[in-house]
């Protein structure tokens, strides 16, 4: 079940378990959003991007030895942009974003973010990566094209996707999201690990 | 000059071409440069052309790389507005260079000031680079920027940036930027935020150059130097066995123990700001960044750690503040000098500078009363403080850096923080708990930013 905006507020203001609260914060204006009718909340872009450095790699293979897989600082080169100050997208360019917004989700809410299509129409695809699990606290990365053919300007504070919050109805509420993406401020690319099995089937066979 | 009172490298300050300090390092302005002298020769008048052109050569290629510099992605203003004054003060320099008479006294004057002005300003703009480094707290920028400004006056600028030296470090007193405080924390520490009160010891020496703190103190300290030299005379006698008491020689001797209790007072002095600034976060970040002491023998132009620690318990008391139980624990005596003369010395610069450890916490108790600077408030430390421990959150309301930031050390300093947190591994619980405290500094940020607008 979706939650609608004005519920999504009432559980801002009030949490039905106080020791485990769906915290959004900088808040919304929650009047505005308690009005408005919506089944998700606009999120805001926050200050921090990354970009590709593509001139220091020759390749990523997450199948190489750990010690040559390159590091994150080799793949990325990050950018502080303040409030006030734009940040340009160039056609067919890729950049990870975060959300302005810090999310802590309880237990027993899930939440999928989408990017808004207002932007979609002028090329800039937002968040391919969209399920939040429970449990989850920290900004959202967000996975940013520009498919269009003009650069498109964006500034931190700008509202560019939504999040819709769900009610996760069964299963041990103790277990939550382990994800090593939580608890983070800035865009991060993380190690893809794979399985036992994966590396199973990844193994040369006759 | 930095909270650390040594580290294995000195860094010399602007202005001084050599460890000694800064009062007794002359410019060549100041100097007057030696001219070439009359009667030039041929081969002199050749040397004079080579010297200017060379001079010339090294003022465009500093220009040039100020250009480059100013392409950079400054995240704030004031970077790149100092690297603007700095292009002018050597648009001016190449001015100078080009205009003056070659083979003159007055050419070779202005190739010594320019070369000076290289010493000086060359490690500033390695500063200002580095002041890009995404390894920088940014978020604490605009509250501290706030706070400066605050108590330097809205027109001061602040650059923060990173040092490859383990010691955070202001540039003060630069004539030719007097609008600009620069403050550089450690460069592997830059990206820790419960570090961020430390910037408020080397903003205490901002208002200690500012204030005239100085010049306030100085003659006092001077005849309190006199009077000890006085009180102790048979010690004294023994090591200046020809001096007699009140002769040229006792006081050319006093202006040693002079300067050296004036320097302590000043680091005294910041570090009481840095104290009123941040409360018992500041006690915490300092107890971080330099316990138990370094090897060797003190430095003479601070305090004994030992004592230090003792000033800084003795204004928390003043102001307060809690001091954390062990703080005084933390710390070991470092080593006193063993050679007579500057042991007496460095005695007497002791019992002088402790002598006014309680007028300098009652001016900077003062000073920041009358700046309307607020302290730091329990009860919102307490919440943001829940906040983070209950929920693994940053605040959801607008707060101020103190709280924040002493929020954030009480959550560090608690070993049961996030144990039951399935979410939060034990060796994510620093990344995560620095990431907490500057999304709440922005947050405030935000909300601050929106109140203003509406």
């Amino acid at each position: 079940m979706i939650l609608k905006a004005d519920q999504i507020v009432r559980e801002i203001q009030n949490p039905p378990n106080n020791k485990d609260p769906l915290v959004i914060t900088p808040m919304p204006n929650l009047e505005d959003l308690g009005k408005s009718g919506a089944a998700s909340i606009d999120i805001r872009l926050g200050c921090w991007f990354a970009t590709s450095r593509q001139t220091r790699v020759s390749h990523f293979d997450i199948y190489d030895k750990p010690d040559d897989i390159p590091h994150e600082s080799k793949l990325t080169k990050s950018h502080f942009v303040p409030f006030g100050d734009k940040f340009i997208i160039h056609p067919k360019s890729f950049v990870l974003g975060i959300t302005l917004e810090w999310i802590r989700l309880p237990a027993d809410r899930a939440a999928f973010i989408v990017g808004r299509s207002t932007w979609g129409r002028y090329g800039l695809i937002i968040a391919t990566a969209t399920g939040v699990h429970p449990g989850f606290t920290g900004c959202l990365a967000l996975e940013i094209a520009n498919t269009g053919e003009i650069p498109i300007t964006v500034m931190p504070g700008t509202t560019i996707c939504q999040i819709f919050i769900h009610k996760v109805e069964s299963g041990d509420p103790k277990l939550v999201d382990l994800s090593p993406l939580l608890g983070r401020r800035k865009p991060a690319l993380v190690p893809i690990e794979l399985n036992v099995i994966e590396r199973k089937l990844a193994e040369k066979h006759p | 000059m930095t909270v650390l009172n040594r580290s294995p490298k000195r860094k010399k300050r602007p202005g001084a071409l050599s460890d000694a300090p800064i009062s007794l390092v002359r410019s060549p302005v100041q100097e007057g440069v030696r001219s070439s002298g009359g009667g030039h020769s041929g081969q002199t008048q050749k040397a004079d052309m080579l010297i200017i052109d060379y001079a010339k050569q090294r003022v465009s290629s500093v220009i040039k790389e100020i250009d480059r510099l100013r392409q950079s992605e400054f995240p704030y203003r004031a970077s790149r507005d100092c690297l603007n004054e700095l292009k002018e003060i050597f648009n001016r320099r190449l001015f100078a260079l080009e205009t003056a008479p070659p083979g003159s006294a007055s050419a070779r004057n202005e190739c010594t000031v320019s070369l000076f002005n290289l010493f000086v300003y060359l490690p500033i703009l390695g500063f200002i680079l580095r002041s890009t480094n995404a390894r920088n707290t940014f978020e604490a920028y605009g509250p501290l920027l706030q706070l400066g400004q605050r108590i330097l006056g809205k027109g001061n600028n602040l650059i923060l940036s990173s040092e490859w030296d383990y010691s955070p470090y202001v540039y003060k007193s630069i004539a030719d930027l007097p609008a600009f405080t620069l403050i550089g924390l450690p460069a592997s520490e830059s990206s820790n935020p419960l570090l961020v009160p430390l910037a408020g010891h080397e903003l205490g020496h901002s208002i200690w150059a500012s204030e005239r703190t100085l010049l306030k103190f100085d003659e006092i300290v001077k005849n309190s130097v006199l009077q000890e030299i006085d009180k102790r005379w048979s010690e004294y006698s023994e090591v200046y066995p020809y001096q007699e008491k009140g002769d040229m020689w006792t006081g050319k001797t006093a202006e040693i123990p002079h300067l050296w209790a004036m320097l302590q007072m000043e680091e005294i002095f910041c570090d009481f700001v840095g104290l009123r600034l941040f409360a018992e976060s500041f006690l915490h970040a300092l107890t971080y960044l330099m316990s138990p002491r370094l090897p060797g023998e003190r430095s003479l132009h601070y305090p004994n750690i030992v004592n230090r620690v003792r000033y800084l318990i003795d204004a928390s008391n003043k102001f307060s503040i809690s001091v954390p139980p062990d703080f005084e624990f933390g710390f070991m005596a470092e080593d006193e000098p063993t050679e007579p003369e500057k042991k007496l010395l460095i005695s007497i610069a002791d019992t002088v500078s402790s002598s006014f450890v309680s007028d300098l916490i009652d001016d900077v108790g003062e000073f920041l009363r009358e700046k309307d600077v607020p302290m730091r408030n329990s009860d919102n430390v307490l919440q943001i403080s829940k906040e983070f421990y209950d929920w693994v959150s940053p605040t959801s309301k607008s707060y101020a850096l103190v709280d924040i930031l002493n929020a954030g050390w009480n959550c560090m300093l608690d070993k049961d923080l996030w144990k039951n947190v399935a979410q939060v591994k034990p060796e994510d619980r620093e990344r995560v708990l620095k990431d907490i405290v500057l999304k709440s500094i922005e947050v405030s940020e935000v909300y601050e930013l929106i109140k203003e607008q509406s």
